[in-house]
């Protein structure tokens, strides 16, 4: 092994980097050269110098204390969070069930209300239709002959089902009014939306939606599905009475025709197309 | 494998804080900054702690790579090597054992009194070089796990400590012949 070759290679045997075989083979080389192992000497000096010169500095006792605090407030921050953690989560599910129950998250409205309103009569249906649409042509909400009726019932409807509503589109009909009246109670949230024939005779049909399903009561009640939906059918002193359940709403149509006449009004209203959480001018535009 | 959930941080890491306060001050050259930078490191450890397992040297490279991590993000980013001089570097790993031969041999001195003398003399290296000087000569660590700690090749480890340990030699054998200490031995 070269003198050069064995020098260079001191540091690492100073260092034990080097591997058995080599170091043999450098520590047979030093055993004849006394200024080799010198040299081997004073790499080793130089790492003991620098260890004894970097090891002699003491951690100053104003770290240590802050370091302690530093652990310390960081120990209980983790701890604020692990307890406020769940607590925000809770908290977060509660709002949110507030929100639901308040109806103020509308794109919920519509597809998880409350599934059960409560119970009504037929008479109360028939009774609102004669008395608003047939007699009265109630119409609070000014809707009739207002270029933005369907925005208006949609405010309507947002005011007492808390989801604008839009308005759906009869062939051969017109809307003609607007109101809230169905429960005295006031219970049971409901819009109510009339239209007339454009027709001779000028049949007047209504239609109330209600926010929740409602059961309604009725000795004559049957039942009925046609194109895949459920119907309640009803014919009471000559007014027929259609009820169906969608979107956890009660959908009931009265008139005073025929149930199957109003089973194929019904069947016209698609309640995805017309029911949405969409603001009012969107729907009206969907109106056409 | 230990898991570190079985000892707390204090019990784990405390232990350890002269040899990192050591290795900081060296590498910040000021004990504000250096205080700065354990406190720092501390903090982010202590935060990691549950993602810390043991390993087989225990928990004090990890310390001293957080800090080495500490220090190079908050003060030496723009002084960390370029690319070129990276390179240049890797081919000195290379050809390291031979260029060490060509290289001085540290002075015939006594060190005892040289403490100071050795302290400056690191603290005059370069980032790069002092960082490996100082996990060697410090805590004397293997050159696998001064690699480890710096996220460097062993090449790298032992480029640069050949550099390093050549530079302290210089210095050293320049402030004895200032002061007349290898005559006076001699």
């Amino acid at each position: 092994m070269e003198t050069n070759e064995v020098r260079g290679l001191l540091p690492l045997l100073a260092d034990g980097e080097l591997d058995a075989g080599q170091a043999v083979e450098v520590e047979a080389v030093l055993a004849t050269r006394p200024d080799l192992q010198a040299e081997l000497d004073r790499w080793r000096a130089l790492r003991q110098a620098a260890h004894r010169g970097l090891t002699a500095e003491t951690v100053p006792a104003a770290l240590q204390a802050r370091l302690a605090a530093t652990v310390q407030r960081e120990r209980n921050r983790s701890r604020i969070l692990r307890l406020v953690g769940p607590l925000s989560a809770v908290a977060a599910v509660v709002v949110f069930a507030l929100v639901l129950q308040q109806g103020l998250f509308s794109t919920d409205r519509v597809g998880g209300g409350a599934t059960f309103a409560g119970q009504l009569v037929a008479d109360q249906f028939v009774r609102v239709h004669e008395h608003c649409a047939v007699s009265r042509k109630h119409d609070p909400f000014g809707v009739v002959g207002q270029a933005d009726a369907a925005a208006l019932i949609a405010d309507a409807s947002d005011c007492k089902l808390n989801v604008p509503l839009t308005v759906p589109e009869l062939r051969g009909f017109a809307v003609r009014g607007c109101c809230g009246c169905l429960d005295r109670s006031k219970q049971i949230k409901a819009i109510h939306v009339y239209y007339e024939e454009d027709a001779p005779n000028q049949a007047v049909v209504s239609l109330f939606v209600t926010d929740g399903v409602v059961k309604i009561a009725c000795d004559k009640a049957r039942s009925d599905r046609v194109n895949g939906r459920s119907y309640q059918v009803i014919e009471l002193h000559g007014t027929g009475l259609v009820k169906w359940d969608e979107k956890l709403r009660s959908y009931t149509m009265v008139a005073r025709l025929n149930p199957q006449q109003l089973e194929q009004l019904a069947n016209q209203i698609r309640v995805a197309g017309w029911l949405c959480s969409q603001p009012p001018m969107a729907m009206a535009t969907s109106r056409k | 494998m230990t898991d570190a959930t079985e000892l707390t941080f204090e019990e784990l890491a405390v232990p350890h804080l002269a040899t990192v306060y050591r290795v900081a001050k060296r590498l910040a050259r000021r004990n504000d900054v250096a205080e700065d930078l354990v406190q720092e490191t501390y903090l982010k450890a202590f935060r990691a702690f549950g993602r810390f397992e043991m390993r087989e040297f225990g928990i004090r490279p990890w310390l001293l790579k957080i800090l080495h991590n500490t220090f190079l993000n908050r003060y030496a980013r723009e002084q960390r090597a370029p690319k070129a001089t990276d390179q240049a570097t890797l081919e000195q790993t290379r050809e390291a054992p031979n260029a060490a031969a060509a290289s001085e041999a540290p002075p015939e001195l006594d060190f005892e009194d040289l403490d100071e003398e050795v302290k400056a003399a690191i603290d005059g290296l370069a980032d790069e070089f002092r960082s490996v000087l100082l996990l060697w000569a410090t805590m004397e660590l293997s050159y696998q796990e001064i690699a480890d700690i710096l996220s460097v090749p062993i090449g790298t480890v032992m480029s640069r400590l050949h550099r390093a340990r050549q530079q302290l030699a210089r210095k050293l054998k320049d402030y004895a012949a200032e002061h007349g200490l290898v005559e006076r031995r001699s």
